[in-house]
Order: structure tokens, then C-alpha cells, then sequence
């Protein structure tokens, strides 16, 4: 609804884009495209993780991004290049998860109680299953609130970032966050209530 | 003081998810990914220079514009008077740079009446206003590409269709399907973007038979300006609004009112 009309990066784009060509590629354009690559994969990347998907989906879907970005790189020229593969990488994600069983790396349900059960061998280990927490936390959250969470406290956006991303005014960017922090924290408690080992590791 | 071991939880586990990061192969792999499918989209799209969308408003509203109407009413007629005769290069010239939204009054006039250099065996008076029944016109669910291609510049003739994507490498996800999705989203759109409508919408029903998921809303967008083009707001608008009542965050929303907001100004011109 609303504030996503007043995005004017999009203006162009609508009238242009459907009806054109898949830009050609010079050389310059090529390359400009390889270093959006290199400078973008690893946000696409953990935003298609924390969408919910495996790793390896998550790799799979990241090409996918960037294989729509290719082709549609004339919608991409107007410095909202990072809008636009969050975008993509939101509804590919949503669509494979759609089509998809989700597969994760580990049953999601059995992480928090496994967690607070099993000795973590390593710092490596311990990482994966704080992830996996994290990921069944922000899995129980409403999707919007959890979008703007991961846009904050993992990719350590500014308000005015994820605003743009998410294509909401500041405002509602800024009370979306509060809520995602509080229902975050209520949930991260209720976790900790149910694994009261679960204080020092997830 | 003591830490709120709470806040101490939650920082470890999103620093866990700030460390990490995707298999250094994967850069490459995507890398290689996008110049194959740059290659392919220059490939198809050497002679992208496309006059057609921005040209098509002005056209219509130009004293340019009543002259090239005329001139295509000619053309039209001739082409009616030819068709007989099965000149293969009719529906070339309705597919050619036709202004996509001139139909509504004029049936056989939105061709331009540029030479009909291109050839495309297909069925014939395809740039009529389209109806229903055309939309749902039969589609080859996955090879769309079947009758070659009227395309916009003669010297493109020769162009490799632009629909070998090469997404494929080593994606286990299905890479085969979203080649095709890519390859028919990429026809359809080509189509619409050279004023035919029907095909592009016959190519959006083949995306639809060929359960494409991973663009869904691409096509739906697609879909809504075919819609509109071929003059029928109310579904367009009717569709972009669903697309914007479901997806009302996504980027592409903007668009989609957008494109709800154009057809209903089209729709005052549309039978």
C-alpha cells in the first residue's frame, strides 16, 4: 500500500523497463555489473538466508538475483541497484520457499532444545547453532518485522537504508524496528525460559 | 554491573549472523552465471535500441502520429488486399514497432507501416484488438520460440532468439526451469515491446503452463501491461491491484499501480 508509491526510484523504471530490451552489455556495463556482483552477493546472500532458506538454496537463489538483475540491468542504472536485488531476492526467496520443503541445515524445531543440550564443539559450531536460533526466532516473527530486524542488527543498516529497501517511510521503518526488538526479545525470552541452559549458548 | 544476559544472547546470535558468508565458489559461480547470460542478452539484443515504447505516446498524439495512422491504413489495406496471396510478411508488420495501444479504434491500423522486412508465419491479423479468447490463444507451454520472431530491426534477423539464457551451470534449483522462465519472460516482453500483444500474452500463458515460480511477480507485471495494452483496462487495473494488495512491499508495486494508474487513463480511449 501506501509510502511504496512515494519510492521515486521506480518512477522510470515502471514505464521503461516491461517494454525494453534486455540492455546490451558493453564491456564498461559488464564490468560495472561484475563489481555490483562482488559488491552486493554477500548481502543478497545472508538477506536470502535469513529469509529462510538453506544454504545452499540460499546460493542457488543469490544466482538467480543476479541472473534477473542481469537481465533487467537497465532498471538497475539509477542507483538503487541494492532496492532492487533486495526486492528480487525477497520474492525469490519467498517463491522458492513457496515451491520448495524448506531444507535447512538442521530441523528447526529441534535446534532450540538441541542447543541448549548438546556440548558445542567448537566456536564454528556454536555459530551455526546460534544462527539456527536466530533463524527459528525470526521465523516466528510477522515477515515485515523481521526484515527490518535483519536490516538493522545484521546488515547494521541505517533507518533511512531500510526505509529505501523496504520502501516505507522512516517513520514506520522506525517503529517497525521497535516492535521487531521488542517481539525479538520477548521470543528470545520465551526461549530461554524453556531452555534455561539456553542463557550462556543458544 | 551484570549484563543483561538476555541482550548478551541476542548480540551473540546476530553476530553469528553477521559472520557469515557465502562459499567463496559462489562468487564465481554467479559471476560466470551473469556473462553468459550478458553474452546471451547481447546476443539478442545487439539492435536493443528500442524506439518503440517512448516513440509510442508522442505517435499517437502528434500531428506525426495521424500521418503514420493514415499511412498504416494503407499499409493495412494493402496487406488485407495481399493476404491472399499468403505474403508471409504481414503479421511482420503488425508486430513491427506498432504502437502497442493505438488498436482500441482502429483495428488493423497499429501496425506502422514500415517495410514489412521481417518475416513471421504466423496467423494473421494478430494486431487486431485482442480479445479474450486470443489471449487464451493455445501456447507451447515451454518452447514458445517455435515460429521465429518478428523482430523490430531487419538487421536483426539473424539474431539469436534471446532465449537461450545459459543460467545453467551448476544450480540445483531447477536451472533448466528458470532459464525458460527467463527466456519466456524475456519473449513476452520482447513482443509487447514491438506491439504484440497476443503473442505476448500467449507467451505469459506458456510462463503460467510452465509453472514458472521464481518470477511469478515479474510475469505478473507483464501480464497487466499486456493487459492494458491490448485494451483491457479493467482487468489490468483489476490485476495490479491484487498484485499490490499482495505484495504491498515489494519494489515492484510501485510499478503496478503504476501501470493500474496508465490503464485507467487508457481506458477512457479503449472501447
Amino acid at each position: 500500500m501506501r509510502s511504496a508509491s512515494e519510492r521515486p526510484e521506480s518512477e522510470p523504471a515502471a514505464s521503461v523497463s516491461p517494454s525494453s530490451a534486455p540492455a546490451p552489455t558493453s564491456d564498461a556495463d559488464a564490468r560495472a555489473f561484475s563489481e555490483l556482483i562482488r559488491s552486493e552477493l554477500a548481502f543478497v546472500w545472508r538477506v536470502l538466508r535469513r529469509a529462510g532458506l538453506s544454504s545452499a538454496d540460499a546460493d542457488d537463489a543469490t544466482q538467480q538475483v543476479f541472473l534477473v538483475a542481469s537481465r533487467r540491468r537497465e532498471a538497475l542504472a539509477r542507483g538503487k541497484e541494492r532496492s532492487f536485488l533486495y526486492g528480487t531476492a525477497l520474492r525469490i526467496a519467498a517463491n522458492l520457499r513457496r515451491g520448495l520443503s524448506r531444507r535447512r541445515e538442521a530441523p528447526e524445531s529441534a535446534a532450540p532444545a538441541a542447543a541448549s543440550a548438546v556440548p558445542l564443539a567448537d566456536e564454528v559450531f556454536e555459530r551455526r547453532r546460534a544462527r539456527e536460533l536466530l533463524d527459528e526466532l525470526l521465523s516466528q516473527l510477522p515477515e515485515e518485522l523481521s526484515r527490518v530486524l535483519v536490516l538493522s542488527e545484521i546488515e547494521g543498516l541505517t533507518l533511512a537504508a531500510i526505509a529505501e529497501l523496504e520502501g516505507i517511510p522512516s517513520g514506520t521503518a522506525a517503529s517497525r524496528l521497535r516492535r521487531a526488538r521488542a517481539a525479538f526479545r520477548e521470543l528470545l525470552q520465551a526461549h530461554r525460559d524453556r531452555n534455561p541452559f539456553a542463557g550462556s549458548l543458544p | 554491573m551484570k549484563l543483561d544476559p538476555l541482550a548478551e544472547l541476542e548480540a551473540k546470535l546476530f553476530a553469528a549472523a553477521r559472520e557469515e558468508q557465502p562459499d567463496a565458489q559462489l562468487l564465481q559461480r554467479v559471476l560466470r552465471a551473469s556473462r553468459e547470460a550478458g553474452a546471451s542478452a547481447l546476443a539478442a539484443g545487439s539492435s536493443a535500441a528500442p524506439p518503440a515504447p517512448k516513440r509510442r505516446a508522442r505517435v499517437a498524439s502528434s500531428g506525426l502520429g495521424w500521418l503514420l495512422a493514415a499511412a498504416a491504413l494503407v499499409a493495412a489495406g494493402v496487406l488485407v488486399w495481399l493476404r491472399p496471396l499468403g505474403s508471409p510478411g504481414e503479421l511482420a508488420i503488425s508486430a513491427e514497432r506498432a504502437p502497442r495501444r493505438s488498436e482500441p479504434g482502429e483495428p488493423s491500423v497499429s501496425p506502422s507501416p514500415s517495410p514489412p522486412a521481417l518475416s513471421a508465419p504466423t496467423p494473421a491479423v494478430t494486431a487486431a484488438p485482442s480479445t479474450p479468447a486470443e489471449r487464451t490463444s493455445p501456447v507451447p507451454a515451454v518452447q514458445p520460440e517455435a515460429p521465429e520472431r518478428a523482430r523490430p530491426h531487419a538487421g536483426r534477423a539473424t539474431a539469436a532468439p534471446p532465449r537461450e539464457v545459459s543460467a545453467s551451470n551448476e544450480a540445483p534449483v531447477a536451472p533448466a526451469t528458470l532459464a525458460t522462465e527467463i527466456g519466456l519472460l524475456e519473449q513476452a516482453r520482447e513482443a509487447l515491446r514491438q506491439g504484440d500483444a497476443a503473442r505476448a500474452a500467449s507467451l505469459l500463458d506458456g510462463y503460467d503452463a510452465a509453472h514458472g515460480t521464481a518470477l511469478t511477480a515479474e510475469a505478473t507485471l507483464l501480464r497487466i501491461e499486456v493487459l492494458s495494452a491490448q485494451g483491457r483496462s479493467e482487468q489490468a487495473r483489476a490485476l495490479a491491484q491484487r498484485f499490490v494488495a499482495e505484495n504491498p512491499n515489494s519494489p515492484l508495486a510501485d510499478r503496478a499501480r503504476r501501470l493500474s494508474e496508465a490503464g485507467a487513463g487508457a481506458a477512457g480511449v479503449s472501447p
